[in-house]
């Protein structure tokens, strides 16, 4: 069943590495004893989109009418045989406008991003904080267009 | 029975059934998935590494992280026993032993709330284990990286001269790319687009300049006459050097001409060549682990997922338009089964040669590190962890196929590529030359001319390489920080005494003259890995105490990796000491693994005598991350 608010946050993890498992992903936790380290060169980004995922996640799990389904998920830009399809896919459900649809099919955003409902939310070289974020699921949710609202 | 196209889809016929039958049973009756059970993802969910993931979100990350060069060169050198035991062993081995070491390493992570593989060891097993398996990993990592490092000089110096400009280039633009995506801001898809247009341009700049880099180290006389038959191939005169120019055809070039002294100023050169390209690869893989993920590895990386899904998406469709239209790469041209000569015995040397693409120990260390992390619900382990493995096996399966088909019978004939086991002079780098062939050959049939064909394919390998090269360097640095640690010598755990370990490690492995042994060796580690990880994974079982049977699905896979192995590597260590000059630094690594194996199944073997039923799950939660909280909690005003 297709969501009714899509949120896609698009960031790179370093433990994906292209062509690198055979002989070892970059992945620490292989070796450190369980507990989280600052991966090295994990970069400011990563966090700040946990920090959403988390919010989107905690907000709309709780306080909003189950009957709305809220689906948020991280991609690697590496990731394109399931992001460009799932981009797609969005700007035809949810109908964002013909510059804010292609804007999204073209990924005509800087890394990390943030897509709600195929409409790019992130201003250039920033991320919504987490409020932001919540206002525009929150918008999106109440809005006549959403397939509950309306009905 | 010789029809690449039907065989392939026979393969892929035995992958979906054993997926619906067998993943399925292994799923609900050994492992007894629950989609209702908490996975860390949910418990530790932190939306950095613990994030509950859509599955075909986690497949490409996972499959993405398993398929590199492991599944291209072990099938590539396998095959030289002939198509059908290789078809065979990647068929069987994947669906009863590697997807299902995959899918063990990854359920008992998730029971040990998404700990490492070497984590859950010690706790299943003892104390000593994980320290043990560190070592294992440390020599696993060296073989493997000796190996590439060997066969990429190689590749450049013999056989793809092409590939120089196009590699470095590569690597040049994926920087800037890198560099204006993830720091200036630069908008990802423009930005790709016209990263992957230089990218073309350099493939075409490529083919038209190669880099004859062994005529660097050639008489002045000898460079002259090469540049000299470069010029007469490129006016179109027939029977002259062949393009990209490698050092073996010069050689054939010049003998052919009774050029007998430039022929042999070539063959003096070619060795200190590939000295130098190891050196520089080295170099590099000292300068990328040291550097941040983002400056270098990210980008590449970045690109080079577009080769990996274009390199297979074209095969594919090579494979089926040769098949539609009845073509010569449609014809196996190998035989089903051969004997060669100076080949080691097929048993157990082909369960070794093809470690990754049928069933490989690191794929634990993912699974384990950091796709368990990820996993919304424990179902999803059936197509995350048995389904990609099952997809490798595709992988290993198409490359079997660009080597005995696609590749022409010019090469399993008398001089041919696979006419002995050592093969013609290069190595470990022709079995790449050969894939490289094979698979344009493929390319050639949905329109991709030859030398450029050639030329992508042979830049792809090279960048799953390098990518390999860097980030295993990294992970070794890693590895060897945390043996300083274990050894409580925690004043050389620093990021540049480590780098330089590992790198001494893998330089090691590389000048040692071994070729194809070192391939057989890096497989015996890699599946001694896999048994040790199996053998995990059934003392996870037998804890739980689970029925005897459905134990046996693991424990039969374990004994038959850890049987194989330990005879491959007596087998390899007698075939060290029998040569003429004994190499013994393998042979002493070689005793080095086999020790630490025996210790390791001692210590398992101790572990079932104590009895099921004494192993602690419920181990204490990750501190959350308490300044990230409160910004998610901010949020929470909301409405």
């Amino acid at each position: 069943m297709a969501a009714d608010v899509s949120v896609v946050l698009i960031c790179a993890t370093p433990e994906h590495v292209v062509g690198a498992g055979c002989c070892g992903s970059i992945t620490q936790y292989a070796f450190s004893s369980g507990e989280r380290k600052s991966m090295p060169g994990r970069n400011r980004q990563q966090l700040d989109v946990g920090v959403l995922h988390r919010a989107v996640r905690q907000f709309f799990s709780t306080s909003v009418d189950e009957r709305k389904r809220v689906d948020v998920v991280v991609v690697d830009p590496r990731n394109q045989l399931y992001l460009a399809p799932k981009l797609m896919r969005d700007v035809l459900r949810y109908r964002p406008g013909w510059r804010a649809g292609l804007r999204t099919l073209f990924q005509h955003f800087p890394l990390p991003a943030a897509v709600v409902n195929g409409t790019v939310v992130c201003s250039p070289r920033r991320l919504p904080d987490p409020d932001q974020l919540c206002h525009v699921v929150a918008e999106r949710l109440a809005s006549p267009k959403c397939p509950v609202s309306a009905g | 029975m010789n029809n690449a196209a039907l065989v392939t889809v026979v393969c892929l016929a035995l992958f979906g059934a054993a997926y619906v039958l067998y993943g399925r049973v292994l799923a609900r009756r050994v492992f007894r998935l629950d989609p209702q059970r908490s996975t860390p993802a949910h418990e530790q969910e932190d939306g950095i590494d613990f994030l509950p993931t859509p599955v075909p979100v986690l497949f490409g990350h996972h499959f993405a992280s398993i398929a590199g060069l492991g599944p291209i060169l072990g099938p590539a050198i396998a095959v030289t026993w002939g198509w059908l035991p290789a078809v065979i062993w990647v068929v069987v081995g994947a669906i009863f032993i590697g997807a299902v070491h995959d899918l063990g390493a990854l359920t008992v992570s998730l029971r040990f709330r998404g700990r490492s593989i070497g984590d859950v060891c010690r706790e299943l097993i003892g104390p000593r284990a994980r320290l043990l398996f560190l070592l294992l990993i440390f020599f696993l990592m060296s073989l493997a990286m000796g190996a590439f490092v060997g066969a990429i000089s190689s590749f450049f110096v013999n056989f793809r001269p092409d590939a120089v400009i196009p590699s470095f280039g590569l690597m040049v633009v994926a920087m800037i790319v890198g560099l204006g995506v993830y720091r200036f801001g630069w908008r990802l898809g423009p930005t790709t687009f016209v990263g992957l247009l230089a990218f073309g341009g350099l493939i075409l700049w490529g083919v038209a300049e190669p880099i004859t880099t062994y005529s660097w180290f050639t008489p002045s006389e000898t460079t002259a006459a090469v540049a000299e038959a470069r010029q007469l191939a490129e006016t179109g005169e027939t029977d002259s050097l062949q393009s990209p120019y490698g050092a073996i055809e010069a050689q054939r070039y010049f003998t052919e001409r009774g050029m007998n002294e430039h022929a042999e100023a070539i063959g003096a050169a070619v060795p200190r060549t590939q000295l130098a390209w190891i050196v520089v690869l080295l170099a590099y893989g000292f300068v990328a682990s040291v550097l941040p993920v983002w400056l270098l590895l990210q980008p590449r990386d970045y690109i080079n997922s577009f080769q990996l899904y274009a390199a297979l998406a074209l095969m594919f469709g090579g494979l089926a338009v040769a098949a539609v239209a009845s073509g010569p790469e449609n014809q196996i041209d190998a035989a089903a089964v051969r004997h060669v000569a100076d080949a080691p015995p097929m048993l157990p040397f082909l369960l070794v040669t093809i470690a990754c693409g049928a069933v490989s120990g690191f794929h634990s260390l993912v699974s384990s590190g950091t796709t368990v992390r990820q996993l919304d619900r424990e179902t999803d382990a059936l197509p995350i962890g048995f389904g990609a493995m099952l997809t490798e096996g595709v992988l290993a399966v198409l490359i079997i196929m660009a080597c005995t088909a696609g590749l022409g019978a010019a090469a399993w004939a008398e001089g041919g590529t696979y006419a002995s086991w050592s093969g013609i002079k290069g190595s470990l780098g022709a079995q790449l030359a050969a894939v490289v062939s094979g698979g344009a050959n493929f390319l050639g049939r949905v329109g991709i001319p030859p030398a450029l064909g050639q030329a992508f394919l042979a830049v792809t390998i090279v960048a799953f390489a390098m990518t390999t090269l860097d980030s295993a360097t990294r992970l070794l640095r890693f590895n060897v920080e945390e043996l300083f640690r274990s050894m409580q010598l925690p004043w050389l755990a620093n990021r540049y005494v480590a780098s330089l370990v590992a790198v001494a490690g893998i330089a090691f492995f590389a000048l040692v003259p071994a070729g194809k042994a070192l391939w057989t060796l890096f497989g015996t580690t890699n599946q001694l890995l896999a048994g040790l990880t199996l053998l995990t994974v059934s003392l996870f079982l037998y804890k739980l105490r689970r029925p005897f049977g459905t134990t046996l699905v693991t424990l039969v896979p374990m004994l038959i990796m850890l049987a194989t192995s330990i005879w491959a590597m007596i087998y390899s260590v007698r075939g060290f000491l029998a040569a003429e000059e004994p190499i013994w630094a393998l042979v002493g690594v070689s005793c080095i693994v086999l020790a630490i194996a025996a210790w390791l199944i001692v210590e398992a073997i101790l572990a079932f005598a104590r009895g099921p039923g004494d192993v602690e799950f419920d181990l204490p939660a990750r501190s959350p991350h308490d300044d990230e909280q409160r910004r998610v909690e901010s949020a929470g005003h909301l409405g």
